[in-house]
C-alpha cells in the first residue's frame, strides 16, 4: 500500500496511526495496527465481515476507545491534528458524529424531539435554533410525525432514523455511520445513502460508512476501505481497487453485482473502465452488441 | 371461477391460512384478509418492510399468535386448538439472533435437546444424533460450547437442533441479517439441500439478493395486506409494485430489466445474467427489426 501523499495545506481531519486495541474481555487484539487518514470531504466506505473490526475502528474516531471502552490501546489517533486521549468525548462528539449499529445503545431521551435536540442544544445553540436543526432533520428522515414519541416505542427502523438525525443535528464535521441501516428498508437505505452524498457535496462534510450495502457504497464512495481480521488489507478508490477482486472474495465480501458481472465477461466484453453502477454496464453491453 | 384445490381435496398443502385477520389492539389491524397456502417442499421467501406484518404472520404461523379472524391450519392442525408444544413439532423455528437459541454446553447436546424433549427412546435419540451431526458436518465440532462458534456455525447448529427433530416446515426469521456473505450463504445453501430433500422452507427476510437467487416463490406483505404472491422472477421484475413497497430489486434484476430490449431473459443471478450475455454477444445477432412505417 502506497504511503497517502500529504498536500502541505490539507492536513488530514483524521488521521489514525498504527492503531492496537484489545477489549478488556477479548484475548486477541481486534486491531492490530490500523493507519487511516481522513480528509475533509471525502466520502468513505468501510467494509469488512463480522468481527473484522470495523465497529471497533469507528469507536476510535470519537474516543469512545480507549475513554471508556477499557481495553488495551495503543497508537494515536488525531482529529483535526490533536490526540483523542488528550480530549474528551464531548469535545470529540461535536466534530466525529457516529451512529450505531445499535440504535437502542444511543437513544436516551423521553421523545424523538427531543432526542434530536440534545445534541445542539449541548453544543451552545439557543433553543430555537437547535429546535430549527432538529426539525430540519426530522423532515429529512421522514419521521416529524413521531416527534413526541418516547424512542423505546418505536420500531426498530423508527429508532434508526432517529439515531441517525440526532447526530446528523450536531452537524458534525465527520459523520460516521456504523451500519446504521440494518434495519430500515431498501428505499430509505438508498435514499440516505443519497442524503449523504449531498451533505458531502453541499457541506463538505465528510463520511466513513461502514456497511454490507457494496451496490451503493461503489457508486457513493470516493474510497473504498477492506478491513479484515483488524487489518486493512486494501485502501483506494472504488473502481481501482475493486479490479482485483481477490483480496475482497478472500475476506468474504460480496462485490457489487455489476463487477462480479464484470469479472464474468472479462473474455468476451471490453470493458474501458469497471462499471460500478447498472447504468455503467448497460452502457457497455450495449456498446459492445454494435 | 377457479377451482380451489382445497375444495377437491388434492391440496398437499403444509400451512393453510384462511382469511386471516390479527390485531393486537382493537381496531388495529396488523393483518387483514390474508388468504394463502403453502405446498409440502417449496422453498419460499416472505418479504415486506418492517411494520408491513411479517413478522405478525410469521408468529401466526408457528403458534405464537392465534388469529383475530379465520384459522391457520399446520400440517391438519388449527393453531387456536393445537398446544405451542405440538405446533413446534410440525414447524421448526430458526430465530434471527442464533444466540437466543443456542443455551446448551456442547453443539451434542444442542441438538439431543429436541429429541429428548420429544420422548424418543434412547436408542433412537442416539441414531437421530448422530445421522444429523454428520449431515450438517458437525461431528468434529460435536463437544464444542456452542457459543464459542462463529455466527455462521451456530446457526448450523440450531438448523441442525430443528431438522433432528423433523418438522414438516422449516421457518427462518432474517437468518442473513447481521451476517457476512459467506454466513448467509452457507446458511442459504444449506436451507437449499433441505429443500432438495423435501423439507419445506420458509424464509422471511428483507434481503433481496437472497431471494431471487433463492426464493421459487416470492410473498409481499405491505401494510398488512398481502399485496404480491408469485414466482420469483415475476415479483422481481415488477419494479412499480416493488416501490410501492419500498423495496428495490437487486442490481443484477434491475440490469437485466434495462437490457430486456436486446432479447436478453430476466436475470434473478448474476452468472445468468452473464451467461445470456455471453451467448447473446457470441450468437447470430438479431437483424435489426425493420417497423413497419
Amino acid at each position: 500500500m502506497s504511503e497517502a501523499e500529504e498536500p502541505p495545506a490539507d492536513p488530514p481531519l483524521v488521521a489514525v496511526r498504527d492503531a492496537r486495541y484489545r477489549y478488556p474481555t477479548s484475548q486477541d487484539w481486534v486491531l492490530r495496527g490500523v493507519s487511516l487518514e481522513l480528509r475533509r470531504g471525502e466520502f468513505v466506505g468501510l467494509v469488512g465481515t463480522t468481527g473484522a473490526g470495523k465497529s471497533t475502528f469507528c469507536l476510535t474516531l470519537n474516543g469512545l476507545i480507549p475513554h471508556y471502552a477499557g481495553g488495551t490501546f495503543e497508537g494515536q489517533v488525531l482529529v483535526d491534528g490533536r490526540d483523542t486521549r488528550e480530549l474528551t468525548v464531548a469535545d470529540l462528539s461535536a466534530r466525529v458524529g457516529l451512529v450505531f449499529q445499535d440504535a437502542d445503545s444511543q437513544l436516551m431521551m423521553s421523545t424523538v424531539e427531543e432526542e434530536c435536540l440534545l445534541g445542539p442544544l449541548s453544543q451552545g445553540l439557543s433553543r430555537a435554533e437547535a429546535r430549527a436543526r432538529a426539525r430540519q432533520m426530522l423532515d429529512v428522515l421522514e419521521i416529524a410525525h413521531l416527534a413526541g414519541r418516547p424512542p423505546q416505542t418505536l420500531s426498530g427502523g423508527q429508532k434508526q432514523r432517529t439515531a441517525i438525525a440526532a447526530v446528523m443535528a450536531t452537524e458534525p464535521e465527520v459523520l460516521v455511520l456504523d451500519e446504521a441501516t440494518s434495519e430500515l428498508d431498501a428505499l430509505t437505505v438508498h435514499r440516505l445513502f443519497g442524503l449523504c452524498a449531498r451533505l458531502n457535496r453541499e457541506r463538505g462534510t465528510t463520511i466513513l460508512i461502514a456497511s454490507h450495502e457494496m451496490e451503493l457504497l461503489a457508486t457513493h464512495a470516493g474510497r473504498l476501505v477492506l478491513m479484515s481480521e483488524g487489518r486493512i488489507l486494501v485502501d483506494g478508490p472504488p473502481r481501482a481497487v475493486l479490479v482485483d477482486s481477490t483480496p475482497f472474495r478472500d475476506a468474504g465480501v460480496r462485490l457489487p453485482q455489476v463487477v462480479e458481472l464484470a469479472e464474468r465477461l472479462a473474455g468476451e466484453v471490453d470493458w474501458p473502465e469497471l462499471p460500478l453502477s447498472e447504468e455503467e454496464a448497460e452502457h457497455t453491453l450495449r456498446a459492445s452488441a454494435r | 371461477m377457479r377451482l380451489d384445490p382445497r375444495t377437491l381435496g388434492v391440496s398437499d398443502a403444509v400451512v393453510q391460512l384462511e382469511n386471516v385477520r390479527f390485531a393486537y389492539r382493537a381496531g388495529v389491524d396488523a393483518l387483514r384478509d390474508v388468504d394463502l397456502q403453502f405446498e409440502r417442499g417449496e422453498l419460499t421467501a416472505l418479504i415486506g418492510n418492517n411494520g408491513s406484518g411479517k413478522s405478525t404472520l410469521m408468529k401466526l404461523i408457528v403458534g405464537l399468535l392465534k388469529p383475530t379472524e379465520g384459522r391457520v391450519v399446520v400440517d391438519g392442525a388449527d393453531t387456536r386448538g393445537a398446544k405451542v408444544s405440538t405446533l413446534a413439532q410440525k414447524i421448526g423455528f430458526i430465530f434471527q439472533n442464533p444466540n437466543d437459541q443456542l443455551f446448551s454446553n456442547s453443539v451434542e447436546e444442542e441438538v439431543a435437546f429436541g429429541l429428548r424433549n420429544l420422548g424418543l427412546p434412547p436408542d433412537e435419540i442416539e441414531w437421530r444424533l448422530e445421522a444429523t451431526l454428520e449431515q450438517f458436518g458437525l461431528v468434529d465440532q460435536r463437544g464444542l460450547f456452542p457459543r464459542f462458534l462463529s455466527r455462521g456455525d451456530k446457526q448450523k447448529v440450531c438448523i441442525a437442533s430443528i431438522v433432528a427433530m423433523r418438522p414438516s416446515v422449516l421457518l427462518l426469521d432474517e437468518p442473513t441479517t447481521g451476517q457476512d456473505h459467506r454466513d448467509s450463504r452457507q446458511i442459504l445453501e444449506l436451507a437449499t439441500r433441505l429443500n432438495e430433500g423435501g423439507m419445506t422452507v420458509l424464509l422471511v427476510t428483507h434481503d433481496l439478493i437472497n431471494v431471487a437467487e433463492y426464493a421459487r416463490r416470492v410473498i409481499v406483505l405491505n401494510d398488512g395486506v398481502l399485496v404480491r404472491d408469485g414466482p420469483t422472477a415475476d415479483v422481481m421484475a415488477d419494479e412499480a409494485l416493488l416501490a410501492s413497497c419500498s423495496l428495490v430489486a437487486p442490481q443484477i434484476v434491475r440490469l437485466s430489466l434495462r437490457l430486456a430490449d436486446l432479447g436478453l431473459p430476466l436475470a434473478l443471478r448474476t452468472p445468468d445474467l452473464a451467461d445470456a450475455a455471453r451467448a447473446w454477444l457470441r450468437g447470430p445477432r438479431p437483424v435489426s427489426p425493420i417497423y413497419p412505417c
